[in-house]
């Protein structure tokens, strides 16, 4: 192959390569956001569609549901039946409602027994209950459900969703609006619930802009 | 909205697939290629007057994409995690000899070292003179000569390609 065949086959190889990569609208509103944010927000989108995270996503998801179906087979559904209404975190969680607004200092769409705050204004975290983690996708989606939105997305800033423990935080943006928020959910019963730990903190730094780590905002900072 | 903010956002819908194949191709992947677009819109956005100011915008987006890549490829965290994916698609075709041919040089030119590869793609993609690469890497148009002429002939003389192509007698 002569030196101008092999430039004209470089030339070749890179516009097929390069048409594989059109921008589409969800990428170009990420670009605008993040650049909106700035710098000091972070530079990479979190949770980026990358084919290598299906095997896994999927992996995990299998694990999470054979975990929550040995767990109920294993708990004794007489013991459920004795307990008396009201006590504990007995009552039923509910699904996120549909339409609810939900915001950093707004009320949260579905309210269920979770921890409240100290005399003093400070939450004090509970033990959450074990439990196998949401998926990005599935946090996401329950957000956008309880909104009633589908423009709703992760913040660009790393760490925008986090999960440990049975409690998890999604630090999502309303991308019509701009506007940041960040809500938390507790697992309780097998079922993932919007808690009020983020709420009970007021919008005192966790509102638009500096973004503290999310496990630790179940905190309050603390 | 700002006038700015309007002439930031108007820009990025018209050329971010543009700049981004251009990213893509410099990175060797789709990920890689979105993060250094987003680096390089995020680092100018708060400067954007500058770049509005410029005779071409664009060419001033496409230069700071470009040093920033190359400046970034000088780093070891990022010989160390380079990776060149060849795209999927090309796997079901796999068994023609063109596509083959361009496997190989795709991951010819991942082994290219930063500038030289950037070198490459303005010449062959953007379709760049002499000239406006030798502005975009800041050297004279005889050092982009010599680059993509060194480029050239170590992609052609590399491993891969030197086998599989050879011995096809196609070289």
């Amino acid at each position: 192959m002569n030196p101008d065949r092999f430039a004209t086959e470089v030339r070749d190889t890179l516009r097929e390569v390069a048409s594989d990569s059109q921008a589409s609208t969800d990428v170009i509103d990420r670009l605008i956001i993040s650049a909106h944010a700035g710098p000091g927000h972070g530079h990479v989108v979190l949770l980026r569609r990358r084919r290598t995270w299906i095997a896994p996503m999927l992996a995990a998801a299998a694990v999470a549901v054979v975990a929550l179906v040995a767990t109920s087979i294993a708990s004794n559904p007489a013991a459920h039946r004795r307990t008396p209404a009201g006590a504990g975190l007995s009552a039923s969680p509910t699904a996120p409602a549909s339409g609810s607004g939900l915001s950093t200092t707004s009320a949260k769409p579905t309210h269920v027994a979770v921890p409240v705050s100290t005399p003093t204004g400070t939450p004090t975290p509970t033990t959450p209950q074990p439990a196998a983690c949401l998926t990005p996708a599935a946090a996401l989606a329950l957000v956008q459900e309880a909104n009633n939105a589908t423009e709703i997305q992760f913040q660009t800033q790393p760490g925008a969703y986090a999960c440990q423990g049975g409690w998890a935080v999604v630090n999502y943006i309303t991308t019509s609006t701009r506007n940041h928020s960040t809500v938390d959910l507790q697992a309780v019963n097998g079922t993932w619930v919007f808690g009020d730990r983020i709420a009970a903190c007021g919008s005192s730094g966790y509102g638009s802009g500096a973004m503290p780590l999310p496990l630790q905002s179940l905190g309050c900072g603390n | 909205m700002a006038a700015a903010e309007v002439g930031f956002e108007q820009f990025v819908r018209e050329h971010a697939s543009r700049l981004l194949q251009a990213a893509v191709l410099l990175t060797g992947n789709r990920d890689r290629g979105e993060e250094l677009l987003q680096d390089t819109l995020t680092h100018l956005y708060p400067r954007w007057g500058m770049v509005t100011a410029a005779d071409s915008p664009i060419a001033y987006v496409r230069r700071t994409l470009m040093n920033r890549y190359v400046s970034s490829s000088r780093s070891p965290r990022h010989r160390d995690t380079l990776t060149w994916d060849v795209p999927e698609r090309w796997d079901r075709h796999d068994l023609s000899e063109e596509v083959a041919l361009r496997r190989d040089i795709w991951q010819a030119l991942g082994r290219l070292p930063g500038r030289p590869r950037a070198a490459v793609i303005l010449r062959f993609f953007d379709d760049q003179t002499d000239e406006e690469i030798a502005a975009v890497l800041g050297c004279r148009a005889a050092s982009v000569r010599s680059i993509i002429s060194r480029a050239m002939a170590s992609m052609r003389n590399d491993d891969s390609m030197h086998d599989t192509h050879n011995k096809a007698g196609s070289w």
